[in-house]
């Protein structure tokens, strides 16, 4: 077993993304909670057309974007979806049901 | 012996162990110091063994070299919470029903702003992806736990001052928010507490194994201190980020930040809450 990942990256944003979006409920209106599903997505492209940004070496310092290969822009990514999953899943049905946290 | 008795007695034995493990590892710190000549250059030694580790410099200083400052940092936060809540969340605390609906109304109402009502929701939804992007990349980039974690309690803030108490779509009450302090200070210790039984060190940066490293600069030989070995859990924890480089890896730092941003997004948004909450009384 090791640690070394896309696995890494994946797993914690997913569990970040899906506990926080399970706390999301819906009680405000759907139609603006689209617009910030498509908001991240659009970030989530946005941030993988400019990884390259995390390939530069100054001297002897390579700022290489690894301990996971799909790097930041999959952490943006894979945190929106665990986000979207928490909340569809749990979050709305517990603020449809007006449930107490 | 009373009922709380022995509860009380198992928290005392375990502050005195802390303590005590705490005071034993200061002590062997002057020993290495004296065994090393690492008083000398510590500054260049820095520099030169930190990007060996990773390239944020700040995380390694922050998290490798300084391990148990930042565990003091993080319960300088609680404290702050502590005493914020004593002075000012009597209302929040205690159960003064009377007391809520008084400002319900202003609680329920929120930000009257067309735009903030708007946007508060996309926005906080954005900001906690955000969030999460700067906890995880903080031994990569400018980042890491705490600033991660303050990301997402501002979206926290943002739904508590943009739709009201009640209302705010982020639904994080006293205990969800204890919770994850929990979660982030116990993920901490137990990270520590690997790093003494693989090494006898703790917070030692278990899988980030420098080795045997010399380094000459100005006449000055420093050889590094102790080479355990990368067998067992540590070599689950040793993945090198660029296998063609001198590097070594992380170690724990990725999972430290991971904690610090569960402490940080805990003790930031109970203060808002208990701030908010305050004008009940």
């Amino acid at each position: 077993m090791s640690f070394v990942l896309p696995l890494g990256e994946t797993i914690f944003a997913l569990i970040s993304g899906f506990v926080l979006g399970s706390r999301l409920q819906a009680s405000t209106g759907e139609g603006r909670v689209r617009v910030g599903y498509i908001f991240g997505i659009a970030g989530a492209i946005l941030f993988y057309g400019a990884y390259d940004f995390y390939y530069y070496q100054i001297g002897n310092l390579a700022l290489k974007r690894t301990w996971y290969s799909p790097g930041l822009s999959g952490a943006f990514l894979f945190g929106m979806i665990g986000i979207i999953l928490g909340r569809e899943l749990i979050g709305r049905r517990r603020g449809a049901q007006g449930e107490e946290a | 012996m009373k009922p709380g008795g022995a509860r009380s007695l198992l928290i005392l034995i375990l502050v005195a162990g802390f303590g005590g493990l705490l005071f034993r590892e200061a002590l062997r710190l002057g020993e290495i110091a004296t065994t090393t000549g690492l008083t000398m250059y510590v500054a260049r030694i820095y520099n030169y063994l930190g990007p060996l580790i990773a390239p944020n410099q700040i995380t390694v200083v922050l998290f490798d070299w300084r391990g148990f400052d930042t565990l003091g940092e993080c319960m300088v936060l609680v404290t702050g919470v502590i005493v914020t809540a004593m002075l000012f969340g009597r209302g929040a605390m205690s159960k003064a029903k009377e007391a809520l609906e008084e400002f319900a109304g202003d609680l329920e109402k929120g930000h009257d702003s067309l735009v903030v009502g708007l946007f508060g929701y996309p926005v906080m939804i954005a900001i906690f992806a955000y969030g999460i992007v700067i906890m995880l990349g903080g031994h990569i980039t400018p980042g890491g736990g705490f600033q991660g974690g303050s990301i997402v309690a501002t979206g926290y803030l943002l739904g508590v001052m943009g739709y009201g108490l009640k209302r705010n779509p982020l639904r994080l009450r006293h205990m969800s928010l204890s919770s994850f302090e929990t979660v982030g200070a116990l993920t901490y210790v137990m990270l520590g507490m690997l790093g003494l039984v693989t090494t006898g060190f703790y917070l030692y940066n278990t899988g980030s194994n420098l080795g045997y490293t010399e380094m000459i600069q100005e006449n000055a030989t420093v050889t590094s201190y102790y080479t355990p070995s990368d067998t067992g859990i540590a070599a689950d924890f040793n993945y090198p980020e660029a296998p063609d480089r001198p590097y070594k890896g992380p170690g724990i730092l990725p999972f430290l930040n991971i904690a610090v941003f569960l402490k940080v997004l805990g003790g930031l948004s109970t203060l808002v809450l208990v701030l908010t909450e305050a004008r009940k009384v």
